[in-house]
């Protein structure tokens, strides 16, 4: 039979790839396990790190951050009527189990999708924070469509539930040098004591170039931008308008400083 | 021509990087700092070993209308399972490298290898040649990181060798080198010491075999 025959080269191709699928599909299903048991402790380092218990700078150990995780109290949040629950297994709960399951998150319509999500899931895990070391109150995750994939993160809160103490991304995939950029230290550093609410409880926070500005009034609620990565940066705003706004944390967020409201009234 | 020399020719005078110059994007991408470029070099001297003998020991039933697609698969699966060994095992360096592993698959070098050599020899001196030339690939890349950390942010291997000012010692970083172009540079300047070293030796000993063979 000649190399060039048609049924030879049908058969070499389906051969070859058959035996390249298996190689793939059998490394896949023998690793992921592993992989999923290290992205527990990552989580946790992540949320640390965003409420400031632990600096970049600390070499990750897993037992040190679980024992400091104990000063971090885990809620479930339904989305769509701002309770909050206990659940059996809040500490371990990753909310990237459940973002594409259909038992637990709706569709959200084209219009108010601005983080490009799909679909929204009905519980988010959300962290109060008990330490003196921070002055962190609430932690909570923010996730949606970057340049290449999801970008995953968690923002902490000070106790007005306004004012950012520190911001983490993590599990992404935006370009190398451009847009992941997005996890430099310094530029993180810049989101330290911005607020996302002006005084009328409407979303204030945006990117630009007034952060370092001596006007108060612009320089409270923005960011710098990124240069050179524009679809980067308008992913993280829109991350942050469709978290903050009415279909996720908004409603939770108003009615805890109401309750705070009334609490000192 | 003894064997060995398949191994070891790829290292300098026919080093993939400077005389071939194939695998210049991941040289410029992955080379910030040196533990990064350690990696990529581990993946791309397994890659490239594995696919020239498996490409190797197959050149005879590959019919020639299919060539280069049969050759990628082979390649993008070495590297897919590479990718996933490194996810698993150095999760930290995988978040450092995110797409470069996956972009292994269009590394010129190893369709560059698996065309111009591994068709035409045998399993045992393909995966000679491949890692033959992974390792010239690799002796680049740790140059070039080693360079690049050391000037750019005053360390090597994470470890502190000159204070920088930010730190509190005397040190003045050079920001240059923190971004990709600046490879350009070394490589530039690594192709002109070998060059010029190769065209030395071939001054002493009289013959131009080295650029014939080549």
């Amino acid at each position: 039979m000649k190399n060039s025959s048609l049924s030879k080269t049908l058969m070499v191709a389906i051969s070859i790839i058959f035996i390249c699928s298996l190689m793939v599909s059998s490394a896949v299903s023998i690793l992921r396990p592993i992989q999923t048991a290290h992205k527990a402790p990552q989580q946790f380092r992540t949320i640390l790190l965003a409420a400031g218990l632990v600096s970049s700078a600390d070499k990750a150990k897993t037992e040190e951050n679980m024992s400091l995780f104990q000063q971090v109290e885990p809620r479930i949040l339904t989305l769509s009527d701002a309770t909050l629950a206990i659940h059996i297994n809040e500490q371990g709960y990753d909310y990237r189990q459940f973002i594409e399951d259909p038992n637990a998150s709706t569709p959200i319509n084209k219009k108010e999708d601005l983080a490009r999500l799909g679909r929204r899931p009905k519980h988010m895990p959300i962290y109060w924070i008990h330490s003196s070391l921070s002055k962190a109150k609430l932690v909570l995750p923010i996730y949606g469509k970057g340049m290449w994939s999801m970008i995953h993160g968690y923002i902490a809160l000070e106790q007005d539930l306004n004012t950012i103490v520190g911001i983490q991304f993590y599990d992404l995939a935006e370009t190398p040098g451009i847009g992941d950029r997005i996890l430099d230290k310094t530029w993180l550093d810049g989101w330290q004591g911005k607020q996302l609410y002006d005084a009328k409880g409407n979303l204030a926070f945006k990117f630009g170039n007034m952060s370092n500005s001596t006007d108060q009034m612009l320089s409270r609620y923005q960011v710098d931008s990124i240069t050179g990565a524009t679809i980067t940066v308008n992913a993280l705003a829109n991350i942050i308008e469709f978290w903050f706004g009415e279909n996720a944390y908004g409603p939770f967020l108003e009615q805890q400083s109401i309750k705070k409201q009334d609490a000192e009234g | 021509m003894n064997h060995f020399s398949y191994l070891t020719k790829p290292i300098i005078t026919n080093n993939p990087v400077t005389v071939q110059v194939l695998g210049l994007c991941s040289a410029l991408a992955v080379t910030q700092s040196l533990l990064p470029a350690l990696i990529m070099s581990l993946a791309v001297t397994l890659v490239l070993g594995f696919s020239g003998f498996v490409i190797s020991l197959l050149r005879h039933w590959i019919p020639t209308s299919i060539r280069l697609i049969l050759e990628m698969v082979i390649v993008g699966s070495a590297v897919i399972v590479t990718d996933e060994i490194i996810k698993t095992f150095a999760p930290d360096m995988s978040r450092i490298l995110t797409v470069f592993v996956g972009l292994i698959v269009t590394n010129c070098i190893i369709l560059g290898r698996a065309e111009s050599f591994a068709q035409s020899h045998s399993p045992g001196l393909s995966l000679l040649d491949g890692i033959g030339n992974g390792i010239g690939y690799s002796l680049i890349l740790i140059l070039v990181g080693t360079v690049r950390e050391l000037i750019g942010q005053g360390r090597v291997l994470n470890e502190v060798i000159l204070p920088t000012i930010t730190q509190g010692g005397w040190y003045f970083q050079n920001k240059f080198m923190a971004l990709p172009a600046s490879a350009f540079f070394i490589i530039g300047l690594i192709v002109w010491a070998i060059r010029s070293y190769s065209l030395n030796s071939n001054k002493q000993s009289g013959s131009n075999k080295q650029r014939e063979s080549r």
